[in-house]
């Protein structure tokens, strides 16, 4: 039954957090949303633990938002100044590296787990009807993630950072029709320079934030209003055999747990591994030896390098951007191309694609760490 | 992953007091190591927004002073990132500067009014006021810097 | 050559003609040549030999500043250029001389480069003392003495390359000076016979003059001829010596000069600055220089502990005690660096130190100790900001790993309570 604090006998402190529990409760009836988070279950099966790469993004983005918020404080987007305030923050800002050096490892991370967590839906099948919209939330923020990771990274204005964004933005400017568009409107002209900065700047604070917020917003409303989904092996046992945990507070008292352990871990990678910072940009100089995308790029860095010069009329560089957005928009209408719905059997063959995807995406990606 | 699974047997829940009594005293560990714990999370946080002492933000164009602070015939030193600068403002009133590091053994030079000339005193260096080496054992000339006037206010800045 | 050298060649020889009534200095050179000048035959036959000595010179004629004005092979070696006959193009009747005597030599040359008006039309701001000034030089008196084995013009300019001293090929841009000298000083079978070493440049390049020059190619730094004159080439007298030394090293020169030092040297006829620093073979000083130890050059005249000896092991302690600051802040900022902080504060900060430390090698130059210590406590305090930061950034350093583990060690309760609570969360509701 409820285990509801009303028959909490003891601390005056308990007393004050049931007085406050009882204020918002009289207007916002909050025991019937924990109530409905207590019945909201998580079916227990050998794959549980994928569940939690869901709750470790939202976890990190968190962490993103605070320190990002932070280094908000002391960052000026200049190109005049861009790399002197970062260089500021790393040396002068009491915590500065540490606060920069989280935000860095943390937004790998979250790439990371944003990534597995795709995976895992498929693998799941949870992404099948009724929870299409969820699916295509869920795709949204994993390109939300990529542009921040894009504008991000040029806004300590250092060398790699420059003329990654050179190369980036040039691939874009690949694209067919919009190309050129694109182009000009990222890079504030023609070239990369600070007005360039000044975009990303604003991409990265003000419009990819609020575009996430919302996407989150949706995202976790779909979960919460659906439930999760349930895999089909788990409801072909008998009912009285299905193993299940309340989300609330079970789940969550979980989920706190690794919280805890990658933030400890984060931080422990940040103290011995702070953020580097390198030379400040120089639009002139020459391109930095062995310059590659960050990883999460490298794979389709990688498809892009090994195209031909042509195939048939067009660069062999276009029409590779050509078959990754057609991969993507594969991924993206996934749902509404596998008609199953919940229960349905999983259909072992989708999972050849899968496989392929990972094994491929893993391939490309330390292929192109390795190579020159 | 090595978080544990919940076997859910029903009717597991120990609710007997004495457990009961155990489970509060363990909450209210959990919270207070929780707080303690979140101070180590608050303190850099706290220091952070505390602005540290001294200049602020290396900077590529530093403000020097006001055009009434060089008087004629004089040079000023001043921080231009790592390294120093020199604002000269020559005789007839022009205001020129450089850095201040001597080509040759880059000891930070000086403005010689008597001679008119940026004077080195490490090896009796000297540099014309356009900042050429003239005499002495310096290789090169000094490296310029930009002066910008914004109003009274003298910026210099990186050329 | 181009057939427009004819045009070219009628105001040479208008200026030829014009400077040959004039005569230069006490010892007037030779009147410049008065050939009619035509189409030069020499260069295209030449060319063609087989034999190195003969078709060598023509291999310059694209670089030669001689050859560039216009002067032709006839002008120095006679003969008759407009005709491609070898028999009457070298025949005495044109005046055929062939290779010049090097007895001879600086009289063809001075030909043109000792006239004022000649030369003026070619480069105003070249001297026409040359000829004057190599008589002077011990080159020029052996010369005169009819040793041919000693150096004339064409032994450092060459005879057909010859390029402005300004041009890095040129025997006598200031980093080939060196080189140029040492092919015959350097020699010790061409040298022999003559009474003085051949180890000059070996000790030179091996100087930090020679380092500057040679390997920086610091065009500041001396080479032979800054202190040795070119032309007038003679060793500097030891009372000459402090000028030349000083013409670059002025504060030391203005110092040594004002110094307890200066009048006893002069008595002595010691020659000041070489005494102590040698003359080829100049090193960075090091501070035993003062220590008054057996191979100090002080104890020559200083007897143990008289004045001079007292104020020379104090300047060595002095000294000694900051030279190696330097390195150890440089060491503790280098370290800092490599794990990973900032250190540019210590830097900025240690050119202070640095800029002291220089000037207080200078003003050893004044033996006085008030001023030598007053200095040296100055560098002194300036050291200690750098060495404090590079401090700073390893205590932060460590105070970062500390941090990190106290955070952890705070962190392993919240951790094992937290488990403890699922564990024991009631499964269901």
């Amino acid at each position: 039954m409820s285990r509801s604090p009303d028959h909490a006998p003891g601390g005056l402190g308990r007393l004050w957090a049931q007085r406050l529990f009882d204020w918002f409760d009289r207007r916002y009836q909050i025991a019937g949303l924990i109530e409905f988070l207590r019945h909201k279950d998580v079916p227990i099966t050998g794959m549980s633990f994928l569940y939690y790469f869901g709750g470790i993004a939202l976890f990190l983005f968190v962490v993103q938002v605070v320190t990002g918020v932070l280094l908000l404080m002391y960052y000026v987007p200049s190109a005049d100044q861009a790399y002197e305030s970062v260089h500021n923050i790393m040396a002068k800002i009491h915590f500065g590296w540490l606060i920069r050096s989280l935000h860095a490892w943390s937004a790998n991370l979250l790439i990371l787990s944003v990534m597995i967590h795709l995976f895992s839906v498929f693998f799941l099948r949870a992404y099948r009807n009724p929870r299409e919209l969820t699916w295509a939330t869920g795709f949204g923020l994993l390109g939300l993630v990529f542009a921040f990771g894009f504008s991000g990274y040029l806004l300590p204005w250092n060398q790699r950072a420059f003329f990654a964004t050179k190369v980036g933005t040039d691939i874009l400017g690949q694209l067919p029709v919009v190309g050129t568009f694109l182009l000009t409107v990222l890079r504030g002209g023609e070239e990369v320079t600070g007005a360039t900065l000044g975009r990303f700047f604003g991409l990265h604070v003000a419009i990819l934030p609020g575009l996430a917020t919302l996407l989150v917003g949706g995202h976790l409303l779909l979960i919460q209003r659906q439930g999760m989904s349930h895999p089909a092996a788990w409801l072909k046992q008998p009912p009285e055999q299905r193993r299940s945990m309340p989300f609330f507070p079970n789940f969550l008292a979980r989920d706190l747990l690794l919280w805890f352990l990658i933030l400890n871990a984060v931080a422990a990678v940040a103290v011995f591994w702070p953020a580097e910072l390198g030379d400040k940009a120089d639009p002139f100089g020459a391109a930095p030896a062995g310059i590659k995308p960050e990883w999460y790029f490298l794979s389709q860095y990688q498809v892009l390098k090994w195209m031909p010069a042509r195939i048939g009329p067009i660069s062999g560089e276009r029409v590779g951007i050509l078959a990754m957005m057609f991969a993507g928009l594969a991924v993206f209408l996934l749902p509404f191309c596998d008609r199953a719905v919940e229960g349905d059997p999983r259909r072992r063959w989708l999972d050849f694609f899968g496989v392929a995807a990972v094994t491929g995406l893993i391939l490309l990606t330390v292929v192109g760490y390795v190579s020159q | 992953m090595s978080v544990p699974n919940d076997r859910s047997v029903p009717g597991e829940a120990p609710t007997d007091p004495p457990s009961s009594v155990r489970r509060r005293i363990l909450d209210v560990l959990l919270g207070v190591s929780f707080f303690t714990w979140l101070g180590s999370v608050v303190y850099p946080v706290v220091r952070y927004l505390l602005p540290p002492e001294g200049p602020a933000l290396e900077q590529r164009t530093i403000r020097v002073g006001e055009v009434k602070d060089f008087k004629k015939n004089s040079g000023t030193l001043f921080r231009m990132g790592a390294k120093p600068g020199i604002l000269i403002c020559t005789p007839s009133g022009e205001l020129r500067a450089f850095l201040a590091v001597c080509t040759h053994l880059q000891c930070t030079v000086q403005y010689k009014p008597d001679e008119g000339v940026i004077w080195c005193a490490c090896h009796n260096g000297r540099y014309n006021l356009q900042g050429i080496n003239i005499s002495g054992p310096p290789p090169r000339p000094l490296t310029p810097l930009q002066v910008k006037l914004k109003g009274n206010e003298v910026y210099v800045s990186l050329a | 050559m181009s057939r427009n050298d004819a045009a070219f060649r009628v105001p040479l020889l208008a200026a030829l003609l014009a400077g040959w009534n004039i005569a230069a200095g006490s010892q007037s050179p030779p009147p410049p040549p008065a050939q009619i000048l035509g189409p030069d035959q020499c260069a295209p036959c030449h060319a063609a030999q087989t034999d190195d000595r003969l078709s060598s010179p023509t291999r310059w004629l694209a670089y030669d500043r001689h050859a560039l004005a216009g002067l032709g092979c006839a002008d120095c070696h006679g003969g008759d250029p407009r005709t491609a006959d070898p028999q009457q193009a070298h025949g005495a009747s044109a005046g055929f001389v062939g290779r010049p005597d090097p007895l001879q030599i600086p009289d063809l040359c001075a030909r043109c480069h000792s006239s004022p008006q000649f030369m003026i039309t070619y480069n105003p701001s070249l001297g026409v003392d040359q000829y004057e000034k190599y008589w002077t030089s011990r080159h020029g008196q052996l010369l005169k003495m009819g040793m041919r084995k000693v150096a004339q013009c064409a032994s450092c300019h060459t005879a057909h390359n010859i390029r402005g001293a300004s041009d890095p090929s040129s025997t006598v841009y200031r980093v080939n000076v060196p080189r140029t000298c040492a092919h015959c000083h350097g020699d010790p079978v061409y040298m022999a016979g003559y009474p003085i070493p051949t180890d000059q440049y070996v000790k030179y390049a091996a100087s930090v003059h020679g380092q500057a020059l040679l390997q920086h190619e610091d065009l500041a730094a001396p080479a032979c001829n800054n202190c040795h004159g070119n032309h007038g080439a003679v060793p500097p007298g030891a009372d000459s010596l402090a000028h030349v030394c000083g013409l670059c090293h002025a504060m030391n020169a203005q110092l040594f000069e004002k110094s307890p030092h200066a009048k006893p040297f002069a008595t002595q006829g010691l020659p000041q600055c070489v005494v102590c620093h040698r003359h080829h073979a100049i090193a960075k000083p090091t501070p035993e220089i003062f220590d008054m130890g057996a191979d100090s050059v002080c104890i020559a005249c200083h007897r143990q502990n008289d004045a001079g000896w007292q104020t020379g092991k104090k300047m060595y302690a002095l000294i000694s005690g900051l030279s190696g600051l330097n390195e150890q802040a440089e060491r503790a900022l280098d370290q800092a660096q490599t794990l990973g902080m900032d250190v540019s504060d210590g830097r900025f900060a240690l050119m202070d130190f640095r800029k002291s430390f220089l000037e207080l090698r200078t003003l050893s130059h004044s033996f006085d100790l008030s001023v030598f210590s007053a200095k040296a406590e100055e560098a002194k305090g300036q050291a200690a900001q750098p060495l404090q930061t590079a401090k700073d950034a390893l205590r932060e350093f460590h105070f970062r790993r500390q941090g990190l583990l106290v955070s952890l060690l705070l962190s392993l309760p919240v951790l094992a309570l937290l488990y403890w609570k699922i564990r024991h969360l009631p499964p269901r509701g």
